[in-house]
């Protein structure tokens, strides 16, 4: 019955910090079943425009909706139990508990239903984000990696439509990259969409879609990574635009 | 250790728990220094135990639960002064106290750390004040409740029993629950817990709405023992500090820790209390600065540590062969 609806679809989102406007009108829309990859240089907006999205800043205008329900003005925690759920770039632990009850926090606090009890779905995460060894670790002992992919299985275990995914590569080796990917890739295959913010462009556009490309808080294109790439734009952002040959923001 | 979850219920402990306290009762009740000293042990454990129900779940230091102490103790007195039975005033104490409580919490628990703190000792030094220019309820000189209607130290020592281990229970309940999980989560993070679906406001004032209605039955309690309120004590400074020391002391977020830092500032208070009035507060500090300096967990996880320590050697010791 939501065939058509897209996922989520962003219109005309903005925020501004005093003078300076992070995010400047951006639509997204990400379509049922779709990794949309989401890039820019440093400060272009990507972590304000998650912050946003997930309810932990407050917009100053523009509408989201996710699977055709308004959800924007929803505070962080109401936005994760209608079934939007976030990583964060540096990963955020409960580091007094253990692996275990850290995706449990996410599997009994998320969005309700799915007749699964909550320490099952909190198993289930935990194997497919391999932490299960970890299981009873203290969270406090894990290495960066494990902490990234704890993030996914906690943010997993609410049970979310669409997931944002926040530079969840960044600092890893290629090998724990490769991993990271490969559970990406299983997570989408279990039926949520993805929104991936990242630097590491062997990672986004290996597993993307579409990417779409922002700059200075702005759109500045969309695209399958291949046209993405060969974008005159988006290599004059990516290699130009430090020299102040532009006009500023105001 | 764990703090979530953890192993099955310990029906032993409980048992003997409650084994121990009945059996204690004949000798401490015979004499009416023991009595009272069983007394203040009960009231302290139940007060530190709801205490640690913010302070070390979600992480949230209050200097103010004075203010919810004092509401329960004046509810009690000027019920049981209105021909109340003084039993029927503990249900209309601890229900004065989660509303009060639930009141102030709502706006302060959005505040987090010192500013937290800082506002909770506004509230307790406000409502103190507010007390003391009340007049139907005595001000400043209190309300005396009659002697002769005193319950005897054995329903008292029934009554702190029921009250301290029904605080403990709650605290170990509640650490093993739903929410209890999202105290922890928003002590460690409120952002991440808040991504992954936690209602951080409405935790905490639940948490501490509970908290609110077990300090406020302690302060009925408190006023059926002393048969004395006033607002200096019952709405004191000084015993929304010593709770904090208690609790720190016996070792934060933890059920065992509030019940073994309030015997050791007990039997810190009566043993300095005799000697040198008025010091047994900065020998706290110093025991808190001891503690904070090479114990920082509280003494509760170090006697458990040591417990299993010696739990083992004693299994070595007696298992046949076993030695090694």
């Amino acid at each position: 019955m939501t065939a058509g609806v897209p996922l989520l679809e962003v219109r005309g989102l903005t925020k501004s910090f005093g003078g300076l406007t992070a995010v400047r009108d951006v639509d997204l829309t990400l379509q049922q079943d779709e990794i949309l990859g989401l890039i820019g240089p440093n400060g272009a907006g990507k972590t304000t425009l998650f912050n946003l999205l997930s309810g932990s800043l407050p917009r100053d205008a523009g509408s989201i909706r996710l699977r055709g329900r308004e959800i924007a003005g929803s505070p962080a925690h109401r936005t994760c139990q209608l079934g939007l759920a976030r990583t964060f770039q540096v990963p955020r632990p409960f580091l007094s508990l253990t692996v275990f009850e850290s995706v449990l926090v996410g599997a009994s606090f998320g969005r309700r239903g799915g007749g699964e009890a909550p320490w099952a779905r909190a198993e289930r995460c935990l194997r497919l984000a391999r932490l299960l060894r970890r299981r009873d670790s203290r969270v406090a002992a894990l290495n960066l990696a494990e902490r990234k992919r704890l993030d996914l299985a906690r943010a997993l275990a609410t049970r979310p439509y669409a997931l944002l995914v926040d530079e969840v590569a960044a600092g890893l080796n290629p090998s724990e990259v490769k991993e990271t990917v490969h559970i990406l890739r299983r997570i989408h295959e279990g039926g949520v969409g993805i929104i991936y913010v990242e630097h590491v462009m062997d990672a986004v556009m290996g597993v993307s879609h579409r990417v779409q490309v922002i700059d200075r808080g702005r759109t500045i294109a969309v695209g399958s990574p291949g046209e993405v790439t060969r974008n005159p734009t988006v290599i004059e952002a990516y290699l130009g635009g430090s020299d102040g040959g532009g006009e500023s923001d105001g | 250790m764990t703090v979530f979850g953890g192993r099955r219920p310990a029906w032993r402990l409980w048992a003997l728990a409650v084994l121990a306290v009945a059996l204690a009762a004949p000798i401490l009740v015979a004499n009416p220094y023991t009595s009272r000293l069983s007394q203040l042990l009960f009231l302290n454990v139940a007060l530190a135990s709801a205490w640690n129900l913010i302070g070390g779940f979600a992480g949230q230091i209050s200097f103010g639960n004075s203010s919810l102490f004092g509401v329960g103790a004046y509810a009690t007195a000027m019920l049981w002064l209105a021909g109340v039975p003084p039993l029927l005033t503990m249900p209309v104490a601890a229900a004065a106290a989660a509303a009060y409580g639930a009141a102030w919490g709502w706006p302060c628990l959005r505040l987090r750390g010192p500013y937290f703190a800082i506002a909770t000792i506004g509230v307790a030094e406000a409502t103190r004040i507010a007390v003391n220019q009340f007049d139907p309820a005595g001000g400043a000189s209190g309300l005396t409740l009659p002697i002769e209607q005193d319950a005897g130290g054995g329903a008292l020592y029934v009554m702190g029993a029921v009250l301290a281990l029904g605080s403990v229970l709650v605290s170990d309940r509640i650490r093993r629950s739903r929410l209890g999980l999202g105290l922890f989560a928003l002590r460690e993070d409120a952002q991440a817990a808040a991504a992954s679906g936690v209602n951080v406001a409405r935790q905490q004032v639940v948490a501490f709405a509970i908290a609110a209605a077990l300090t406020g039955l302690a302060g009925s309690y408190y006023a059926q023992f002393t048969l004395y309120v006033v607002p200096e004590k019952v709405f004191g400074f000084d015993l929304s500090i010593s709770l904090v020391l208690m609790v720190l002391v016996g070792g934060i977020g933890t059920v065992a820790g509030p019940i073994l830092g309030a015997a050791v500032y007990l039997i810190l208070e009566q043993f300095v209390l005799a000697s040198l009035p008025d010091i047994h507060l900065a020998m706290f500090g110093l025991l808190l600065m001891g503690i904070v300096l090479f114990e920082p967990g509280g003494l509760a996880p170090r006697l458990a540590q040591a417990g299993s320590g010696a739990r083992s050697l004693i299994r070595r010791w007696r298992r046949p062969g076993g030695t090694s």
